[in-house]
């Protein structure tokens, strides 16, 4: 290539041009591209293997450890019962997964979930219908998302760690405000109580729905425009604006996403509970941002995807509920999964800078 | 003996080779100069003299002994000191302090008792007048530049490496440092010059070593050289004398732009491009030529006068309003403001493609991306591969078809060559080229001269944020451009 362009310029066309030479004949276009051929396939599976290996490996080991050593692990009711409590966890990921591709993370949806429950049990107790309740709690959620951390972080630019530790902290002060500490009772709605606790065989309905939020947002982040804008905008902001993506809209919109999702865990959560309070683990955000970590996702965004962040909660879910079957004491259980957590990303950085 | 001996220095980066098996040496109280075009190797050379890059082969030898690849605290020690080509004080730190900074890592007690000592005579010596208190972030870039070169000269360097620093100088603070450059060499020391303007390499160097597309071409001792000479070399051919004046049509200008201030203070600039018209901008760093293009593009608004594409101003503020009037920017900085270096060349391309609220086929996507990857060369035809693995000249392809793709009216270059080797050079001036002939106009700011004379119609020369003076048709010569941009 070098040769070919040390060689003489020859004059073509206009003086004065003498270094704008016409277009040499490019390959025909010919179409082939649009087709998936079978090495694409193959291409595209070695890319994916390359991308999640680390931590589906992880998984199949834990799995196959547990299921030697914790008897009463590998069994249907441990699979439903697993899905069942990983199932809010899975939600948030997927909302804080938005915005760590963004570039951003969002710590407040522990502050949210809690608070979107109690918010519900309120609404419910000054007797609005439900449906409606559950409306305005997502939409609230929403509109709090887009309006106080989107628009802190995405048009202020304040910094998004300060701006969601602090929602956090004001979210979890104002759960404890409204309710003084106490626990509100939620009874006598069907729905939710299916939604915290009927299962299709094996399968609970909260699991699905934890699914479905999941594979919506890989729809979203593969095949809208504003799926493609929050990789630019995460992967270089600067050159996602001059390339006019609104990029301050699509970080608002991001924490909007997340925040609703949280508030969707919340729900489930009062109808799991029966109850809404202001216990919920207050950690559980960074636990989420562990598992979009441990699932190829990169600090500071624009690289990863949903299906990686879904194998770190499969990943942390089997951990968990291994550990507890195995009558692990629960202070020995945070020990073990902090460890754990470390070393599985170290691992993943390690294996990926070999290459 | 020789203070510096190279053997068969060769570094790729990726699969583009920069360098291909160079021998230089350099002798004490010599000045050499390295002259070659951008993308030739100088600065690649240079950084792994000093250490901060590791040859992929070859031997690097100081006073005969064998330095580490590598490793620049080991060349520091062993006496190379460079300016390097990016201003690199800490801005935090005072001048002193800046200076000392090779020196002692963690005595700082003793900087105040070498502050009086050694750094005022150095500075002295540099016809410095800056107080050793001042922040280095409140010099100006001419004092900047000097204070750098006295803390490569404060570890007593047995080979000094300048590279490219003359770049940020205005021509009078320039002809300054080329003297202390020679009092430097009569002091014994050696010192190896880079830089692409071609008198100053022809006035101070006893020796010019070019380098073209990574190979040494040739050395040139002071009794035989020429600028013109010297010029041939770096470009592989001669130099066509250009006939300019080619009447246009007298189309209506595509982009006008009316009282534009650059600075505060500065007075108002105008200007005009015809459909089909090449007008270059260039001037000094900071000379204002990369914000206008800037402003125009609707990246970062000076607050001031008008923009119009075909007679309608645009009035939407931010990069939004320029793409929908059909002005589309290639930023200089293609890490920081281009590229996303993670995605693949595809999603490159097509940054900015979709709509919010649209369905984004990849598949179309790949489709239409595909067209590019033939037209502009882009090589390794490897559509998924992230953009962050392919070299800078195919990089900077990438950013081209982006803004081509987008079927500009107005297309406004930063730098559009900025390190690319040759062969990506002759694709970007092809592209630029056809789209000149489909009516396209273009504005584009470089800081290589031949780059403007070679493609321009007409020549804006700024300095200090204000139009120096435009230059048309025979006033576009070397002489004429660097004396304006120095504010001559």
């Amino acid at each position: 290539m070098t040769e070919r362009a040390s060689e003489p310029v020859p004059a073509t066309g206009q003086p004065g041009h003498l270094a704008l030479q016409p277009a040499a004949p490019g390959p025909s276009p010919d179409g082939s591209g649009g087709r998936t051929s079978v090495a694409e396939l193959g291409r595209r599976l070695r890319a994916a293997q390359a991308d999640y290996l680390g931590a589906v490996i992880a998984v199949i080991a834990l799995i196959v450890l547990f299921s030697i050593t914790v008897p009463g692990f590998f069994s249907a009711a441990n699979f439903t019962d697993t899905w069942d409590t990983y199932s809010v966890f899975l939600i948030l990921t997927v909302g804080i997964t938005f915005t760590m591709l963004g570039g951003g993370m969002d710590l407040s949806i522990a502050g949210v979930d809690p608070l979107a429950g109690m918010i519900l049990a309120e609404l419910l107790a000054h007797h609005y219908s439900m449906w409606l309740s559950v409306l305005i709690v997502v939409v609230g959620a929403v509109l709090f998302g887009i309006c106080v951390n989107g628009f802190l972080i995405g048009v202020m630019k304040v910094n998004f760690f300060i701006v969601t530790l602090g929602s956090l902290t004001a979210l979890e002060g104002l759960a404890l405000q409204l309710t003084q500490g106490s626990t509100l009772l939620v009874s006598g709605y069907p729905f939710l109580n299916d939604l915290g606790n009927k299962d299709f065989g094996i399968v609970p309905l909260n699991g699905l729905i934890g699914v479905a939020c999941l594979v919506l947002g890989i729809l979203v982040l593969r095949y809208t425009g504003f799926g493609r804008a929050v990789y630019a905008v995460g992967g270089n902001a600067d050159a996602a604006r001059l390339a006019g993506i609104r990029t301050s809209l699509v970080t608002c919109l991001t924490y909007g996403i997340s925040a609703g999702l949280a508030a969707v865990g919340g729900i489930i959560e009062v109808g799991r509970l029966g109850s809404a309070g202001p216990g919920t683990d207050a950690t559980i955000g960074l636990t989420a941002v562990a598992a979009v970590l441990i699932g190829g996702v990169a600090f500071g965004g624009g690289k990863g995807t949903l299906l990686g962040s879904f194998i770190g909660v499969i990943f942390l879910s089997v951990l968990g509920s291994g550990l507890l079957i195995a009558g692990v004491s629960t202070y020995l259980t945070e020990l073990i999964t902090g460890v754990v957590l470390v070393a599985a990303v170290t691992a993943d950085r390690l294996r990926k800078s070999r290459k | 003996m020789h203070v510096l001996e190279a053997r068969g220095i060769t570094k790729s980066f990726g699969a583009a080779p920069v360098l291909r098996d160079v021998d230089i040496t350099v002798q004490p109280g010599e000045i050499v100069a390295l002259a070659g075009e951008n993308g030739s190797g100088k600065s690649t050379f240079a950084k792994i003299v000093s250490g901060t890059v590791a040859a992929s082969a070859g031997t690097i030898r100081l006073d005969g002994h064998l330095l580490p690849a590598g490793n620049p605290q080991q060349a520091a020690r062993s006496g190379v000191g460079i300016v390097p080509q990016e201003i690199t004080g800490v801005p935090e730190l005072n001048v002193a302090e800046n200076i000392l900074l090779p020196l002692n890592h963690s005595l700082l007690s003793l900087r105040r008792r070498h502050g009086q000592a050694v750094v005022r005579p150095l500075l002295d010596r540099l016809g410095v007048s800056a107080d050793l208190d001042a922040p280095f972030r409140s010099l100006p870039t001419s004092t900047a530049v000097l204070v750098e070169l006295a803390r490569a000269l404060i570890t007593q360097p047995k080979l000094l490496i300048i590279d490219e620093t003359t770049a940020y100088l205005e021509r009078t603070a320039a002809s300054v440092l080329l003297d202390v450059l020679r009092a430097i060499r009569d002091d014994g020391v050696a010192v190896m010059f880079i830089s692409h303007r071609l008198p100053e390499v022809h006035e101070l160097a006893d020796r010019t070593i070019v380098l073209r597309d990574g190979s040494l071409v040739g050395e040139v001792p002071r009794a035989q050289s020429s600028p013109d000479r010297i010029a041939r070399m770096m470009v592989g051919r001669e130099i066509e004398v250009h006939k300019r004046g080619q009447t246009r049509t007298a189309a209506p200008p595509r982009l006008t732009v009316e009282n534009v201030r650059l600075g505060p203070g500065a007075a108002p600039l105008s200007l005009q491009v015809r459909p089909g018209e090449v007008v270059g901008l260039t001037g000094l760093v900071n000379s204002g030529c990369a914000a206008l293009l800037d402003h125009v593009a609707g990246a970062r608004s000076l607050g001031s006068g008008t923009v119009r594409v075909d007679g309608t101003a645009i009035t939407r503020t931010g990069p939004r309003g320029a793409l929908a009037a059909g002005v589309v920017l290639l930023p200089g900085d293609r890490q920081k403001e281009g590229l996303l270096r993670d995605a693949s060349m595809t999603s490159n391309i097509m940054l900015g493609t979709w709509p919010l609220a649209s369905w984004a086929s990849l598949r179309r996507e790949g489709r239409m991306a595909r067209r590019f990857v033939g037209d502009f060369g882009i090589r390794p035809d490897a559509p998924a591969r992230p953009a962050r693995l392919f070299s800078g000249g195919n990089q900077q392809k990438m950013m081209l078809a982006r803004a081509i793709r987008r079927d500009p009216a107005v297309l406004l270059l930063n730098e559009p060559t900025r390190g690319v080797d040759v062969g990506a050079r002759a694709d970007v001036y092809r592209v630029i080229g056809e789209s000149l002939r489909s009516g396209v106009s273009v504005l584009f700011y470089s800081t290589d001269m031949h780059e403007v004379i070679e493609l321009s119609d007409r020549v804006l020369v700024l300095y200090d944020n204000q139009l120096a003076a435009e230059l048309a048709g025979d006033q576009i010569t070397e002489d004429n451009i660097s004396r304006l941009m120095g504010g001559g």
